[in-house]
Parts: C-alpha cells; sequence; structure tokens
C-alpha cells in the first residue's frame, strides 16, 4: 500500500513545524506579538497535516482513526484561521483597534463549529485508492465550508501581506512579506483542492502546493539577506 | 369750489405737520433745525399762494404776495444753511455774511420799497399779476445761486458717503430738487415774462418735497419715524377727543369726552416720552457700537503695527543672541583655554539667561506671527518620544539648578509617531518644562509619554510638584498675558505669553492642551493631546516586522 498523502502531509507538516520554531525564536528575540501568531499559525498547520498522516502510519487499516485524525486536523485548520487574524490586523493601519480579530474570529468559530458539528453527526470514514492518495468522503456542505472558507482566507492574507510589503522601504523586508502572502494564498489553495477533490489529479495537485508553501515560508529564514543588498559590486 | 385751493390747503396741512415734527424731532448736531425752518417757510409760501389766489383786495392782496416772496429767498437761505451741515462745522462761517446780508437786504426790499414786488394787478375779475420791481432779477438770481450751491454741496458730500447714506441723501436731493425746479420755473421766471397762469403749480408741487422726505423717514430712518409715528397718533386723538368735547352738547357727555381727553393727553405724553427715551436709547447704543467698532478697528490696527514692530525688534535681537551664546559655551567647553572657577560661574550665568532671552525671543516671534496671520508649519512625521527626550535633557541642568529632579517615562516601547512642526513642538515642550521649572520652588518635574489606543491619540503630560494653580485662574491660563494672580511674586520676569504660544501652535496642529490641578500647593498637569500617525506607525511597524522575524 502506497502512503502518497500521507508523504505529502508529513514533508509538509514538518517543514511548517520548522518553521514555527524559527518564528517561535523570532518571537523570543524580538518580541513581536505578530511574530508569535505567525509561530502558532505554522504551529496548527503542521498540526493539521500531522493529524491527516500519523493516524496512517499508526493503523492504515483503521479507518475510523483516519476520520476522527481528519476532524482534529480540520479544528487545527480552524485554529489556523483564528490565529492567523491577528497578524493580518496587525499589518493594518488601525492595528490597535481590536474590532477586526475579534469579529473574524467570531465567524471562523461560527463556521468551524457547524462543520465539526456536521461531521460528526454525519460520521463517514475516508476512502483510500491504489495510488495511496486519500479521499475524505465528508458531508457536502462540511467540504465546501472547509474548501470555501479556506481558499478566501488564503486570498484575503494575500491580499494584507501584498499592501503591506508595497508601503516597506526595503527590499528584503518586501521579500518576506510577499513569500508569506503567497505562502498564505498557496495553504489556502491547497485546503480548497484537497478538502472538495473527488478527483486524484486535484488531489494531488494541492499536496504538491502544500509543500511548495512550506518550502517558501522556511524560505524565509533561509534565503541571505545579503542577495538583496542594493549595494551590487560589478566586475571590470 | 376752488379745488387749487382745496390743493393747497392740503399741501398746506401736510407741509405744516411734516414741519412741525421734524422741528420736534430735530436732533441737536446737524442740520435738522434748518430742514425744519426751510419746511415751515414752504408751509408760509403755500398759505401765502392759498390767500393770493383767495383774497381779491388789491390792498390786502400785496401782504400775501410779499409773504409769497419773503419766504421764498429764506426756504432757499435755509436750505443753504441745510446742505452746509453734510460738509464740515466750520465751512458755512466762511459764508455766513455773503449768504445772510443779502437775504437780508432782499427781504427788507419786499417789505419796505416796491424795488422787488412793485405791486399787484387784476388781468380778469378772477386773474392777478405781479408787477415786479428792478431788482427782481437780482432775487430771481440769487435764488437760483443759492439752490445751485446747495446741490453742489450735497453732491460733495454724496461723493464720500456710503450705500445707505447715498440713499438718504438722492431722497433729498430729487425731492426737494424736483420742488425747488418747479417753484423756479413757475414762481420766479414764468411770472417775470408775464405768465401767472401756472403760477400756483410751484407750491402745489410742493408736495413732492412732502412724499420724498416721508418715505425717506420710513424707508431710511431720515428722522426718528417711531417718534414721528407715536406724535402723530398721539395729536389725532387729542384732536378728535377735543373736537368731540366741544361738539358734546349734553353736561353728561362733554364731562366724559373732557375727562377723556385729559386722560388722553396725559398717556400720550408718557406715550411720546417712552418712545423718545426708547429711541434715544437706541441712538446711544448705535452711537456706541460704532464708537467701540472704530475704537475696534484702532486697536486691530495697533496691535498689528506692536506685532511687526516685535517681529522686527525680535530678529534684531536673535542674531547678538546667538553670538552671545554660542561664545559662552565656547568659554564653557574651553574653547578659549582654562577659567578660573569664579569666571566660569560668571560665564555660565551669561550662558544660562542667554538661553532664557532665546525662548522668550522664541515666544515673541512667534506671536507677532500669530497675529500676522504668517505662522507656517513644516508638518513631517517625527517620533515625538525622541524630541521629547532630547528636550528633557536640554532641560535638566536648568532644572538641577533650580534644585529640581526632572524625569521622562514612556509607557511602552512603541515609537510615537505624530505628524509635527519639529521645532515649534520643541519650543512647546520647552515652554511647558521652563513653566515648570519656574513654579515648582522645591520637589520634583515629570514628564511622561503615553497612547490612547482606543481614540488613536498620543498624550505627553508635565506634571509638577508647584504651586498649583487655582480653578478660577485655570481657563484664563492661556490667553495672552493671562498669568496666575500671585505669579509675580514667584516669577517676576514671566510675560503670560509662554503658554499662550503653546496654545496657538497645538492648535496649529489640530491638538489640545490643557492644565488640571488640584489648587494651590497641589502642583500641576499639563496634558498635550496629539492625533497619533497611524500610517507612519504601521510603516514602522511592517518594516521592523518583515526586517526582524
Amino acid at each position: 500500500m502506497e502512503f502518497t498523502t500521507t508523504f505529502f502531509f508529513m514533508v509538509g507538516g514538518t517543514l511548517c513545524l520548522i518553521t514555527s520554531i524559527f518564528f517561535f525564536i523570532s518571537y523570543f528575540k524580538t518580541k513581536q506579538r505578530a511574530s508569535l501568531s505567525l509561530a502558532f499559525v505554522s504551529f496548527w498547520i503542521a498540526l493539521h497535516a500531522y493529524a491527516f498522516s500519523i493516524p496512517t502510519i499508526i493503523d492504515p487499516g483503521n479507518l475510523d482513526l483516519l476520520a476522527i485524525g481528519y476532524i482534529v486536523g480540520i479544528a487545527a485548520l480552524f485554529l489556523v484561521q483564528i490565529s492567523g487574524l491577528e497578524v493580518q490586523n496587525f499589518m493594518t493601519k488601525h492595528a490597535t483597534n481590536m474590532n477586526f480579530p475579534t469579529i473574524g474570529s467570531l465567524v471562523i468559530t461560527l463556521i468551524a463549529s457547524i462543520t465539526l458539528i456536521i461531521m460528526s453527526y454525519d460520521f463517514r470514514t475516508p476512502l483510500i485508492n491504489d495510488s495511496g492518495i486519500i479521499f475524505w468522503n465528508v458531508n457536502k456542505i462540511a467540504q465546501w465550508l472547509i474548501g470555501l472558507s479556506s481558499l478566501t482566507y488564503g486570498l484575503f492574507w494575500n491580499y494584507v501581506f501584498y499592501q503591506a510589503a508595497t508601503i516597506v522601504d526595503d527590499s528584503y523586508a518586501r521579500f518576506r512579506l510577499m513569500i508569506i502572502g503567497i505562502a498564505g494564498t498557496s495553504m489556502g489553495t491547497t485546503a480548497f483542492l484537497v478538502h472538495t477533490s473527488s478527483s486524484e489529479i486535484q488531489t494531488l495537485t494541492g499536496h504538491i502546493i502544500f509543500v511548495i508553501s512550506g518550502l517558501m515560508i522556511l524560505g524565509i529564514f533561509i534565503i541571505p539577506k545579503k542577495l538583496f543588498s542594493t549595494n551590487k559590486k560589478t566586475s571590470v | 369750489m376752488d379745488f387749487i385751493n382745496v390743493i393747497l390747503a392740503t399741501v398746506f396741512s401736510v407741509n405744516f405737520v411734516l414741519a412741525t415734527l421734524i422741528f420736534i424731532n430735530r436732533k441737536n448736531s446737524g442740520g435738522s433745525i434748518y430742514f425744519s425752518l426751510a419746511a415751515y417757510c414752504t408751509t408760509i409760501w403755500v398759505l401765502s399762494m392759498f390767500f393770493f389766489r383767495k383774497i381779491d383786495s388789491l390792498e390786502t392782496l400785496i401782504i400775501p404776495t410779499k409773504l409769497l416772496y419773503i419766504s421764498g429767498i429764506l426756504i432757499s437761505t435755509f436750505f443753504l444753511r441745510f446742505s452746509y451741515s453734510f460738509l464740515s462745522k466750520n465751512s458755512y462761517r466762511v459764508f455766513f455774511i455773503p449768504i445772510t446780508v443779502p437775504t437780508l437786504l432782499l427781504i427788507v426790499s419786499i417789505i419796505f420799497s416796491p424795488l422787488t414786488i412793485n405791486s399787484v394787478n387784476h388781468i380778469t375779475s378772477e386773474e392777478k399779476n405781479v408787477v415786479f420791481g428792478p431788482i427782481y432779477p437780482i432775487y430771481g438770481l440769487l435764488m437760483f445761486v443759492y439752490f445751485l450751491w446747495s446741490y453742489l454741496n450735497f453732491y460733495k458730500r454724496y461723493k464720500v458717503e456710503n450705500r445707505e447714506n447715498k440713499y438718504r441723501l438722492s431722497f433729498i436731493i430729487i425731492g426737494t430738487g424736483l420742488s425747488v425746479f418747479s417753484g423756479l420755473i413757475f414762481d420766479i421766471v414764468f411770472p417775470y415774462f408775464g405768465n401767472f397762469d401756472l403760477y400756483w403749480l410751484g407750491p402745489m408741487l410742493t408736495i413732492i418735497f412732502v412724499t420724498f422726505t416721508a418715505y425717506a423717514i420710513l424707508r431710511h430712518k431720515l428722522f426718528n419715524v417711531k417718534v414721528i409715528a407715536a406724535e402723530l397718533l398721539t395729536f389725532s386723538l387729542w384732536i378728535t377727543i377735543s373736537i368731540r368735547a366741544f361738539l358734546s352738547k349734553t353736561p353728561e357727555d362733554q364731562l366724559i369726552n373732557g375727562g377723556l381727553l385729559l386722560i388722553t393727553v396725559v398717556l400720550g405724553i408718557f406715550l411720546i416720552k417712552s418712545v423718545i427715551k426708547e429711541v434715544e436709547s437706541r441712538e446711544e447704543i448705535e452711537r456706541l457700537a460704532k464708537d467701540l467698532s472704530t475704537a475696534n478697528a484702532r486697536l486691530k490696527e495697533l496691535d498689528k503695527l506692536k506685532s511687526e514692530f516685535v517681529s522686527i525688534a525680535s530678529h534684531q535681537l536673535r542674531s547678538p543672541l546667538t553670538a552671545i551664546k554660542g561664545y559662552a559655551s565656547l568659554i564653557l567647553d574651553g574653547s578659549y583655554g582654562k577659567i578660573t572657577y569664579g569666571v566660569h560661574e560668571a560665564i555660565n550665568k551669561i550662558f544660562q539667561s542667554s538661553m532664557s532671552l532665546v525662548v522668550m525671543v522664541e515666544d515673541f516671534l512667534n506671536i507677532s506671527r500669530i497675529e500676522q496671520g504668517t505662522m507656517k508649519y513644516n508638518m513631517e512625521t517625527a517620533d515625538i518620544e525622541k524630541l521629547i527626550k532630547i528636550v528633557v535633557e536640554e532641560q535638566e541642568a536648568t532644572a538641577q539648578r533650580a534644585g529640581l529632579k526632572i524625569s521622562f517615562s514612556t509607557d511602552k516601547k512603541n515609537p510615537y509617531f505624530v505628524s509635527i512642526d519639529v521645532n515649534k513642538i520643541r519650543q512647546v515642550i520647552t515652554n511647558l518644562i521652563d513653566n515648570s521649572v519656574k513654579y515648582t520652588p522645591k520637589g520634583s518635574i515629570s514628564v511622561r509619554l503615553y497612547k490612547e489606543p482606543a481614540r488613536n491619540k498620543i498624550i505627553f503630560s508635565i506634571s509638577d510638584t508647584g504651586v498649583g494653580i487655582d480653578k478660577e485662574t485655570i481657563p484664563q491660563l492661556f490667553s495672552k498675558f493671562g498669568r496666575a494672580k500671585d505669579a509675580n511674586k514667584i516669577n517676576v520676569a514671566g510675560a503670560g505669553l509662554g503658554l499662550y504660544v503653546v496654545k496657538e501652535i497645538i492648535n496649529g496642529h489640530k491638538g489640545r492642551v490643557w492644565v488640571t490641578s488640584d489648587g494651590k500647593g497641589s502642583g500641576s498637569q499639563f496634558f498635550v493631546e496629539f492625533d497619533e500617525n497611524l500610517e507612519a506607525a504601521r510603516i514602522n511597524r511592517v518594516n521592523e516586522f518583515a526586517k526582524n522575524v
């Protein structure tokens, strides 16, 4: 039996976990609350990915365990969204006004509650094809709520970070903000593709994008700052 | 029935009432007395024409005829005098003899000689004509000159008057002009050539003069219309009730009407008096308002001149002060070699005094800029925390010399971005700390900077343990030259300008400044509030985040 989904989620989850450690370190250095929020965002994404993949490693034949892992993973996904609100608010002009995170959290909690209740009452076990790709086989309403809310959230995330990138004067800072923005959209797209999928290629695309997103976020800590130095030397 | 005579009688009555009312309500100053005299002469002129037409006996007819021409010359003379009331007070004196003497000579000639008016003849049983004497042309010419002279005077005044007064004058000029023109043509020129057909028209057309004057009274307050209206009403009542009393047939009616007349007379007098009093009060208020307005304009002018003077003087003072401060600083730094302790102390005092003077000169300059409306603000985004820190450090030495501790604190590590004119806000902070130092004999001064996130405001406060301010003084503390009652006892040098400058500068920043104090001996707290520059804060925040994450 192949573990395609498990592999991708494990890789993506590990990348996110490493990223979250970087963000936590950054928070302890700078004491910026936005770094802490991003650390939690990455951590919840990692948890989300592990919740989808670890049950398969523990007992691949136990579909109930996989389904429970899925519900836990979805709960983590909504925690990602709630944690990310403060980061987005931080990027806006009225950062001191907490209306946006509060209202956003309420809306996300409402969607999360509806989704999780549906999934619990209409408990279904996933389907695994021969290529090792898992189709989560959840209630249609629940899967579209997850997919659409994730995509919308990802697009909004990108908009906020793109706006922030336009106002900074440092090219390195601009690059980092752009990358975080694009990674957020990619993650949202992943969620949309994976959770609403009934085709192998759609799910596989989602998995690949997820790993790329993890690499992109990690890249902001790895790519050296000197690459963005404006004092370029010319050879004679 | 002779309709012309009926009309003449009516015109006479109206003219008489008008002349009387103008005479009663004449003002102490101005030429309304001469206007009313001219109006009375017009009345006599109209009445003479009435009798000229009415009387058939040639022996008797000469009296109204002569009165006709005496009143004519008097109208022109008083009218000329009236026209001078619109010009400067003394200008008439120059012409008094040239005007009065010919008039008197002509009146004498009319009364006692046939040189002007020779006799009166009957052409038909109803028509009459006047035979003029040899100097009649002089009489006509003199009248013409007097009227022309009057209108020239009016014209001189008309040119320099404001719109409202031009209206008033135009009514007098047009109203009297039409009457004068018709009078000269129909009663002076035509009769000289033997045409007496329209002899009556001149006096009758004085109704134009009456109409125009009445309109000017009602529309443009030429005279006191309220008083005139009250008097007209009262007189009408008196006359009506008097007639009723005389016509009463029974003793009871006579008694009732007599009593009614008595009450009406008493009440009427009270009414007129009260109206007169009210009008006088209004005129007094108008006069005072005008005086106040003139005084205010003059004060503004003086204030402007003073501001210009202060501005020039302050600019001149600033250059030498900078030199004094600079050289004193160099000497204290040891740039001119070692100095003894005594010299160091003396130079230090020079340096500190020059610093105080620089602040004062800057205050004066700011005030003159504020008052001239030339205060310019070069707004830029700045972290006010840094600015406050610098000023507090600068003022530390001054505070220490005064035996005071000065401290600065902020509630967060965030930058405090505001849009300000850095130099002017530096002046504000300096003034406020300087003020606290002056009025704090002992203790400490603490400067605090904090945010009110809910309102997006940045506030800095300067609290001292000084003499405090009583509640009555607080409202006037930020006014120009506004100082506390006992301020002179503590700080003689203060001019009460520093806080005024602070308020004006903060207003220019759309900020707010206020003071609180629990009263004397409880110290005081000055607060200055700005809008946080949210966009600058965001750019800084995002930059910091993206660089350090």
